[in-house]
């Protein structure tokens, strides 16, 4: 693809406008929540409140411009990068399981770290393994059982890579976000049944096996019971939204908060209740299912299907997510110690789902 | 076969789009119940139960009042099986009546308590039993070591933890301020002298006692520093269990109990007389036995006949001070007066202070002129008067006084300091000393004031015997009262003893407050005198790890204190104990060396 053809290409560009401004709507949403839930332990561990705001705003402004960038590149482009960008990730995956290179943040192996910047590799695996998938579906010449079998094993390893980190929480949502995308790409049902029967046994296993996650999960059924303990976050989130009422208490005003550790990452949302309340939890939940269902709806209606697999599996991988983050933050999940895109304080994953979502604006505009 | 794959996709695309909105829903209706029909039980919603409320120590880190952990006992009916065994088993260790208990099983709520607090004892025996639906929780005890000591100063905690009296409500906050690094909230390092204030108490008890009193006050306070060493207010309670006993009187009267001074206020008179260059050393006055003006009388104690003003104040002669005040303009007095702070709040960090009333001098009419310098009239409150009177004792600087010194956090580093600033100059220094002078003479032989003296020590002071009114008038019940210093001419602390309706005979302030000046004083006088080389061997840190006993036989408690014998009897002879009093060992029962075994019941008795 030559110079021309690429400002060709912008010339009849038809960018979703409408979309655009959603996603940055709720980034900003995002930034104002982290300075409203961050500046007291922000203050307290760094003496300046802005200190977590201005880490995310900076990945915010570098985020944003990758987005915009990114919205004008012929996705097609990302489909060579394919097979280089999932060994990348396997590689990453492997090498993070090894101090020093990987930093070992509370127990688990989960970040790489580049001078100042860290980075988690379960991040940009998500996404490969996502890229590989739709690549893979979208070659109408190889035969079904290969493609079967060769999906299957893309998808197994990266979510053994980051099941030994440990990251649980991580590999179930790769499961749960692939299996969704297998759906669309036309697999046949039975097999799909197959897998889902077989994967029980391993996870009864799995989590008989290892201790944190029975024990996590204990404290999912009754959290009341171990509220001084291990579902203590939980609790101190039905607090804060027991505080929010139907309004909420204003933006930064909650006091709840300070009983919650994960404050402005995984327990974000109870910021929202208590901030927000009621009303604030209802209109982020629907934004975010909005821009899923939305935007899955434009996906169903384009014929290139690369661009409709992958459009498709990155808005599966940001509303799975999104849904497990609730789930836990809600209590009707054990906790995963998943994020929820967009919103959480982290910068890794800010960018990948900014990236990711200029991708889906530039598979609308191509595909008007 | 191509339009049949796209139906068949687009039906999918559709299936989870459905499947998403689903979630949505069950999201939604989710946080409707969290916001709205929390499961957070209402009795929690409101308590600071996590946090462990934080400690309030004496001003030498003794433990006034602590948080201790405790196992209470919940039930989730619905989860019981068996309904009658479940309860029988329950009421066999926790002694509530079955009956009681199966109702409490039958009920319909996800999470009821059952027992708060129990024994370690019987949370042990309960969790052998392993019965389903029985859940045990971690809570907070507050505890006050010295039961009754200080309980008006300190107040208590209510059923969740939350402080209802006393400084446990005025420092509610923080006590229980969150912390991200740790559940226990701030402590409370106050200026009281937990030995000093027993001792207070233990006077102002008996002394109520002999005298058959209603209730008593005493303040102890370095005059200097404007420090409270201790601050008794009788009668009072166990902040253990402050709701035993029917209703009660937490009130700390010592702050909140506005009355009539008497005659300590005749200090302030003089003083006024003092800075407007009234007073003539040689002038003589007459005592008739009383005060005449216009027709209208205030009687004396006595007839004293002729006197200077140093022997009116030995005698505490109402006619001689009268006339020695009239010589003063009322608004030059009443200017005078105010600069001690007799018509504001002293500011100290307690709940429900008062403050007392001194009329402007455009309401005194003739009566007020001549009651107001005795001391009738007008009213204080106790903080007041020791305020005012710390003026005098500190060359004529007026300090707030204050009982917390500051607050710390867990790991012991400070976090608030409340010292007051400097004090504001209120008379001179030359007048200040020569008040004390004055006051002297009034613990001296023959004076009103003479059963507060101590051997030869250097004592001032000034008795008082005030009249109680009603809304009909003055009745004949008093309150007897004694201001002192220690020492006389150069203050370091200072006492104020108060008794409310002392009956008898002996009701005067020289003969119902001034012997416990004199016996308080007496047995504190070690601690709080610096002029002197008393040498005080400071409490050693006691050797827990030395502390182990064969647990057959009976050990030797006696002489052990009470924290060593708590760690003792926590630590290797669990059991229901009963212990009594404070300060050290003096009865044991059984006695040492018998042979004992689990569980063990002991009864210790300590000095105190």
């Amino acid at each position: 693809m030559d110079f021309f053809s690429w400002k060709n290409a912008l010339k009849k560009s038809h960018i979703n406008y409408f979309y655009f401004a959603l996603i940055l709507f709720l980034l900003g949403i995002g930034l104002n929540i982290i300075l409203a839930s961050s500046s007291f332990l922000a203050r307290q561990q760094y003496g300046d409140p802005f200190f977590f705001f201005r880490k995310q705003a900076v990945y915010a402004l570098i985020s944003v411009i990758f987005f915009i960038a990114i919205v004008q590149v012929p996705y097609r482009i990302w489909k060579t990068a394919a097979w280089p960008l999932y060994f990348l990730s396997i590689a990453t995956l492997f090498i993070v399981l090894f101090p020093p290179l990987g930093k070992k943040v509370g127990g688990a192996f989960r970040w790489l770290q580049f001078g100042f910047i860290t980075v988690q590799p379960s991040d940009i695996a998500k996404f490969s393994v996502i890229l590989l998938l739709s690549r893979i579906f979208a070659n109408s010449e190889d035969s079904d059982a290969a493609k079967t079998a060769t999906a299957l094993i893309i998808i197994f390893l990266p979510v053994a890579l980051i099941a030994i980190e440990p990251d649980y929480g991580t590999a179930l949502h790769l499961v749960f976000a692939s299996f969704f995308l297998l759906l669309l790409t036309g697999f046949p049902v039975y097999v799909m049944g197959v897998i889902f029967v077989t994967l029980l046994p391993a996870a009864y296993i799995s989590v008989s096996k290892v201790a944190y996650i029975w024990e996590r999960l204990v404290a999912y059924i009754d959290p009341y019971k171990y509220r001084f303990e291990r579902a203590y976050q939980l609790i101190a989130s039905y607090r804060s939204f027991l505080a929010g009422g139907m309004w909420g208490q204003g933006l930064g005003e909650g006091t709840r908060r300070h009983n919650l550790q994960a404050r402005h990452t995984d327990f974000i949302l109870a910021i929202i209740a208590e901030d927000l309340g009621f009303v604030g939890i209802v209109f982020i939940l629907c934004l975010y299912f909005f821009i899923a269902v939305y935007g899955l709806h434009k996906m169903s209606r384009i014929e290139d299907k690369f661009g409709r697999l992958f459009g498709s599996g990155i808005l599966l991988l940001f509303i799975t997510q999104a849904i497990m983050n609730i789930a836990v933050t809600t209590g009707l999940m054990p906790t995963t110690g998943i994020n929820i895109p967009l919103l959480s304080f982290g910068g890794t994953s800010l960018l990948t789902y900014m990236c990711s979502m200029g991708i889906i604006l530039s598979i609308m505009r191509e595909n008007p | 076969m191509e339009t049949n794959y796209w139906q068949n996709i687009k039906k999918r695309y559709y299936f989870i789009q459905v499947v998403l909105l689903i979630f949505l829903s069950v999201f939604i209706f989710r946080s409707y119940q969290l916001f709205f029909f929390s499961p957070i039980p209402p009795i929690e919603r409101n308590s600071p139960n996590a946090v462990k409320r934080g400690i309030i120590f004496d001003s030498h880190e003794n433990e006034l009042a602590i948080s201790r952990e405790k196992i209470s006992i919940a039930v989730k009916p619905k989860e019981i099986i068996d309904v009658d065994q479940t309860a029988f088993l329950l009421s066999n260790i926790t002694s509530i009546p079955e009956n009681d208990i199966v109702n409490i099983l039958k009920r319909e709520d996800n999470f009821i308590w059952l027992k708060h607090k129990a024994s370690s004892q019987e949370a042990d025996d309960i969790q052998k039993l392993k019965i389903p639906g029985i859940i045990f929780e971690k809570e907070h005890e507050r505890f006050y070591p010295n039961h009754h000591l200080a309980s008006s100063l300190l107040g208590f905690v209510g059923f969740s933890h939350e402080g209802l009296e006393g400084l446990e409500y005025q420092f509610n906050e923080i006590l229980t301020q969150k912390n991200p690094d740790s559940y226990s909230g701030l402590n409370l390092h106050l200026t009281i002298d937990a030995y000093i204030q027993h001792k207070l108490e233990q006077s102002l008890n008996s002394a109520l006692i002999k005298t058959k009193g209603s209730k008593a006050v005493g303040i102890i306070s370095e005059v200097k520093t404007g420090k409270i060493l201790a601050m008794a207010s009788l009668p009072n309670y166990n902040s253990n269990d402050p709701f035993s006993g029917g209703q009660k009187q937490y009130k700390n009267y010592a702050i909140t109990e506005t009355y009539e001074p008497g005659s300590t206020f005749k200090i302030f008179i003089l003083a006024a007389l003092l800075n407007e260059l009234k007073v003539n050393e040689k002038k003589k006055y007459f005592c008739p036995g009383y005060f005449e003006h216009k027709g209208d009388r205030v009687r004396c104690s006595g007839k004293h006949g002729w006197q200077n003003l140093r022997q009116a104040f030995k005698n505490s002669c109402n006619s001689v001070i009268i006339q020695a005040s009239w010589v003063l303009p009322v608004y030059n007095l009443y200017e005078n007066l105010l600069k001690f702070g007799f018509d504001s709040k002293t500011g100290i960090n307690l709940p429900g202070e008062s403050k007392g009333n001194l009329p402007h001098p455009k309401n005194w009419g003739k009566f007020l002129k001549m009651t107001i310098p005795i001391g009738h009239g007008l009213s204080l409150t106790p903080i007041q008067l020791i305020k005012g009177a710390n003026v005098i004792g500190n060359s004529g600087e007026m300090i707030n006084p204050y009982i917390v010194d500051k607050t710390t956090s867990p790991n012991g580093k400070t976090v608030e300091e409340f010292r007051p600033g400097r004090g504001i100059k209120v008379i001179s220094k030359s007048d200040a000393d020569a008040i004390l002078d004055y006051l002297r003479g009034v613990v001296q032989k023959g004076g009103t004031g003479e059963a507060a003296a101590l051997g030869e020590l250097v004592i001032s002071g000034k008795t008082g015997t005030s009249m109680k009114s009603d809304n009909k008038g003055y009745t004949d019940k008093v309150q007897a009262s004694f201001l002192g210093y220690f020492p006389g001419d150069n203050p370091e602390i200072s006492i104020l003893i108060w008794v409310d309706e002392p009956e008898g005979d002996l009701r005067q302030g020289g003969k119902v407050a001034a012997p416990v000046f004199k016996e308080v004083l007496n047995e504190i006088i070690a601690l709080v005198h610096k002029g002197e080389s008393y040498k005080i061997s400071p409490l050693k840190n006691l050797p827990y790890d030395d502390l182990k006993f064969n647990t057959s036989h009976m050990p030797n408690l006696i002489g052990k204190s009470k924290k060593e014998v708590i760690f003792i009897l926590k630590n290797q002879f669990r059991g229901s104990h009963k212990l009594s009093g404070s300060g050290y060992v003096i009865e044991q029962n059984p006695p040492k060396g018998s042979k004992i075994k689990p569980p063990f019941e002991f009864t210790v008795k300590f000095s105190w």
